[in-house]
């Protein structure tokens, strides 16, 4: 009958397995298992996940390798010993995964193998600490990082400093031109599909064109203010502090715009996102951070070149300098500062741009660098657009240096380029670069 | 439509208009009367509301023995901000007062600190004494406005929040009328001219920064409070922007300014979420759902109040109270 | 009379007076590489009105500037009634009696002409603080300066606009209400920074009346102009600036036939009238 076939069956199997662990049992009698388990605790929820594929190394009371395993996906290596007694246990660093660091007790753990029980070892990896000396070694990095930051700051922070030294205008809505750049460029990358890769020539293509019309929006954005709201304003004799009150309120307003139709959620452009380091000297960089370095260096080359050396230029530095004597010259006050909006537009949408490709684009971005544009511009002298690069490339610095200096501060760092922004000023009232009148 | 205008009643009258009320008597006395541009009203607030927040929880003060302490701290924080910035020029003051501002809501946000300071989330359990002193003719009752019900501890705090606005408006209303007021108000006008005649314009410059700043820092105790909980997130840029929104709107430079603002801002922006909320919420009259929907109606009411704001400033500098000869904060 | 007191001061630049208000030595204030004011020494008599003129871009300003407190000069001493005045404030040196005004009026615009001159008197004790909000206070000094006031302006012709706003006043009025709101201060020395430039001719009689009424007063007014009519027919002194540097001092007859002066001003002005 079936059931009892069965059940002989399954009486049978049951005798193999016995039999069998009985067997295995007894070809190791003498040996042990050492159970090592690896951690990570440095996750952002704080629960402990384990970690796959690190290398143990089990070496007896003599030094002799006795044991070698690689934890798997649940963090778990289980190594035999050919016995009970001490062994230590020694994590192979180089295997560790990118950003993770050995627990304050250090690699090696010794671990009493007790007979018929076995051993254990845990090893809670926390987040790479730098020590002393690896600290020094992420300095290049960490200059390098405050260099960029600062030129992007500066291609933002140039325009806003045009800005407030053609007509006096300290414009708080810049932070939102910063913005429109930005999320006009995610928003117009959703329109059309040149290309749909997501990183090499094709994802330049596509982000290039969406770029076109962001950088567009912005520069549109910055014009339509100048022809729209301050020109009148300049027309009726307002005054400046009136003027940057309005400033705020469209600011606020258009901020709020942004939230409303982009919503809330911070997103990533879709090109570029995930790359892998390149390795130049001592510093490691993605090719993404390389190149908008490079446009943004680029950028302000031809600001630079464009003030110095061409007429318009000369003209906006006059215009900057004494925009009552510079009319007097023949030159067109009211072109030249629409041109300088506009300038100052474009150069903010790029900078929103990059900075999207940085960190992520949300509708409060613009508002979030704000604040580090303003000390820039300050710290540098208010009017001097070389002073604003001075001041953009010191807060990038001062930035970065204080996160990798404080590093457990790091949430402070803005407040570092603040509060350097406020000694300069104490000691030296117009600036590093501004021009010494009588202020107070 | 009654429950729209209830809450727009209630707005008018509650906590968070009597603490932007202060805020703004105090920024009005910095930029309405002495023409300074501080930009940092937010952190005055914040300085107060912990100095309310911090002793109780951490020293286990009474929390009426904090009164000195707000205005002491308020006042530190000023001759902070003051002995640097009030010699340099308008535009600079701005952007020192802003950093000042940012700097001590990092500070009290960071993780770091979250021990005497609560960090992001604040400290919360430190209103209990006020909550004991609830007059018995309050007690256990709830007030009606209107279709709101207002419970004991909140009306009590609306009622000591009143009698600050009162006491605070009549101290600026008796120092503005006086000689002392007058040289402000030079001093608004052209500093130089105030040397010229012989006055001390630093010194006036830092009393008027002081007092403001002591007025905004109720503020800021007043909205913790009320609030039960102190938090950095209260204390934003946002907070001075709104602020300056609220004096303009009553009139720069006049006693009732502030206050009128106050409750005409507020009483508006609950209008207008109310009305929003009842337009989006899928019954009755609806906004069509690519102009508006019920996951992104609250933020218009910040599209209403910076535009409002740019509004204001071009077509009516001069504000509800203010006279149109004196129209303009400047002029060129 | 006034020219008694100057019989025997020598005609020449640092000229010293028989008793002066205002002495400076070797003042210096270069911006960069340009040099505004050198002035070696300056001696202001005492109960004179004294002219001080030169080409645009003399310095005289800048030198107006540096003897309030206004500016800071890169070297030199001056005293005012022997006293040191270097590194004092611009509101201490108005304290101490040395009230200037400005070329480009400073009227209060968005308050009355009423408020401007109140604002002047001193030692008012409704501007302490603890004293300001109790009315009963300081109300009694507050009229006592208000019927100054109002005597200050049926002199200067402007109690009329006592309730305007200063915005509201024309140039010339603008320029009437801040040299009665310096007399607000009762200065000793009273400096005045081209107070007839954009009046009207009309205008210009009645306040050169005032200006030597100053001295009837017993004050001291030093005085920057272009309009050399004005300097001939009120001032007792004349010192030339030109580049900086005084060029010239006299009596207004001296200077107009002085070959340096001439020189000066040619050099600038070929059209102005020396008044000769």
């Amino acid at each position: 009958m079936v059931t009892s076939s069965f059940r002989r069956a399954l009486r049978l199997l049951l005798v193999t397995f016995a039999f069998f662990a009985l067997f295995s049992e007894t070809a190791h009698a003498d040996e042990e298992i050492l159970q090592v388990r690896v951690q990570n605790t440095a996750t952002t929820g704080g629960k402990k996940e384990p970690v796959a594929g690190v290398d143990i190394v089990v070496t007896d009371a003599a030094g002799a390798t006795v044991g070698e395993g690689l934890t798997d996906e649940k963090g778990v290596a289980k190594i035999a010993v050919p016995s009970d007694g001490s062994f230590t246990v020694t994590i192979d660093e180089a295997t560790l995964p990118e950003g993770l660091g050995l627990p304050e007790s250090g690699a090696s753990r010794t671990v009493n193998v007790t007979a018929g029980l076995g051993g254990n070892a845990n090893f809670n990896l926390g987040a790479a600490t730098a020590k002393a000396d690896s600290k020094l070694s992420l300095l290049p990095k960490t200059l390098f990082n405050g260099l960029r930051f600062g030129l992007v700051i500066a291609i933002m922070s140039v325009g806003l400093s045009l800005i407030y030294a053609t007509t006096g205008l300290s414009n708080f809505a810049h932070g939102e031109t910063v913005t429109i750049g930005a999320v006009m460029t995610a928003v117009a990358s959703g329109w059309f599909t040149l290309s749909s890769a997501t990183g090499g020539w094709g994802g330049f293509v596509q982000l290039g064109a969406a770029m076109v019309i962001g950088v567009g929006c912005a520069t549109a954005f910055s014009g339509a203010l100048e022809l729209a709201v301050w020109r009148p304003m300049r027309r009726r004799g307002i005054g400046l502090t009136s003027m940057m009150i309005v400033s705020i309120g469209i600011a606020m307003a258009v901020r709020f715009i942004i939230q409303m139709y982009y919503g809330s959620q911070p997103r990533s452009y879709a090109q570029f996102s995930s790359q892998t380091n390149i390795n130049i000297g001592p510093i490691g960089v993605t090719p993404r951070d390389l190149t908008t370095g490079i446009v943004a260096l680029v950028a302000l080359c031809s600001v630079g070149f464009l003030l110095m050396k061409t007429r318009t230029g000369k003209a906006i530095r006059a215009v900057s300098d004494n925009p009552d004597l510079a009319s007097t010259t023949g030159i067109n006050t009211e072109r030249i500062i629409l041109t300088v909006w506009l300038l100052g537009g474009a150069l903010a949408g790029l900078g929103g741009v990059i900075f999207g490709l940085d960190e992520q684009v949300s509708w409060n971005m613009g508002t979030k660098i704000l604040l580090m544009m303003f000390a820039a511009i300050t710290l540098g002298g208010l009017g001097r657009p070389f002073g604003a690069l001075v001041g953009s490339l010191a807060v990038g610095m001062f930035v970065q240096l204080w996160a990798w200096l404080f590093s457990s501060y790091a949430d402070l760092k803005t407040m570092g380029a603040l509060l350097a922004m406020i000694l300069v000023l104490l000691f030296r009232p117009q600036g590093i670069l501004g021009k010494k009148e009588r202020v107070g | 439509m009654s429950q729209t205008l209830s809450n727009g009643l209630f707005g008018a009258i509650g906590i968070t208009a009597i603490a932007y009320c202060l805020a703004a008597i105090g920024l009005n006395v910095h930029f309405g009367y002495t023409g300074l541009l501080n930009f940092g009203q937010a952190g005055f607030a914040l300085v107060g509301g912990y100095a309310v927040a911090m002793p109780v929880m951490n020293w286990q003060w009474s929390i009426w023995a904090t009164i000195p302490v707000v205005i002491m701290a308020s006042s530190v924080f000023a001759l902070l901000l003051g002995i640097p910035t009030l010699r340099l020029r308008s535009d600079y003051l701005a952007i020192v007062t802003i950093a000042a501002a940012e700097i001590l809501r990092l500070l009290v946000s960071t993780p770091k600190a979250v021990n005497v300071t609560g960090a992001t989330d604040g400290i919360n359990s430190f209103t209990n004494d006020i909550q004991n002193s609830i007059p018995g003719f309050l007690k256990g009752k709830t007030v009606p406005l209107w279709e709101k019900n207002i419970s004991d501890y909140e009306m009590w705090v609306i009622m000591l929040g009143w009698f600050l606005v009162i006491v605070f408006s009549v101290a600026v209303w008796s120092l503005m009328r006086s000689p002392w007021g007058r040289v402000l108000r030079s001093i608004r006008e052209d500093e130089d001219a105030a040397r010229s005649l012989g006055k001390n314009v630093f010194v006036y410059k830092m009393t008027s920064l002081v007092l403001g700043g002591v007025i905004g820092g109720f503020g800021g105790a007043i909205l913790v409070i009320g609030q039960r909980n102190a938090s950095p997130g209260s204390f934003q840029t946002q907070f001075t922007f709104l602020t300056y929104a609220i004096v303009v709107l009553g009139g720069v430079g006049k006693v009732k300014g502030p206050i009128v603002g106050a409750m005409i801002f507020w009483f508006m922006i609950n209008v207008s979420d109310s009305l929003l909320a009842d337009w989006t919420d899928g019954s009755g009259f609806q906004l069509p759902t690519w102009v508006m929907d019920s996951s992104n109606f609250s933020f218009f009411r910040w599209i209403l109040v910076g535009s409002g704001l740019a509004l204001l400033v071009i077509f009516r500098p001069q504000g509800i109270f203010g006279d149109k000869k004196e129209q303009a904060f400047d002029v060129r | 009379m006034s020219a008694d007191v100057f019989a025997d001061v020598p005609r020449e630049p640092g000229a010293k007076k028989p008793d002066p208000i205002l002495v400076a030595d070797s003042v210096n204030r270069s911006f960069g590489g340009l040099v505004a004011v050198d002035v070696q020494h300056v001696e202001v008599q005492r109960n004179s009105i004294t002219a001080l003129i030169g080409p645009n871009g003399a310095g005289k300003t800048t030198f107006f500037n540096l003897l309030t407190g206004f500016d800071s000069p890169n070297s030199g001493v001056w005293t005012f009634n022997g006293q040191s005045m270097n590194g004092v404030s611009p509101y201490r040196a108005a304290r101490r009696g040395m009230v200037r005004t400005f070329q480009l009026t400073k009227s209060l615009t968005r308050m009355t002409v009423m408020e401007n001159m109140r604002l002047g008197a001193t030692a008012q004790t409704g501007e302490k603080l603890w004293v300001a909000p109790f009315k009963f206070l300081w109300k009694a000094q507050e009229a006592a300066i208000t019927t100054r006031a109002e005597s200050l302006l049926a002199r200067f012709k402007l109690d009329h606009m006592r309730d305007e706003f200063g915005g509201s006043l024309s140039g010339g009025q603008r320029k009437l209400l801040e040299m009665a709101r310096a007399l607000m201060v009762e200065p000793e020395l009273v400096m005045l920074d081209e107070p007839m430039a954009g009046v009207n001719p009309a205008l210009k009689q009645s306040l050169l009346e005032h200006v030597k009424g100053l001295k009837d007063e017993g004050r001291t007014v030093l005085f920057v102009e272009h309009d050399m009519d004005m300097v001939h027919e009120i001032a007792d002194w004349v010192i030339v600036m030109a580049e900086g540097q005084i060029i010239a001092e006299g009596p207004p007859s001296f200077i107009g036939a002085n070959q340096a002066v001439i020189d000066a001003y040619l050099g600038a002005h070929q059209n102005t009238d020396l008044g000769v």
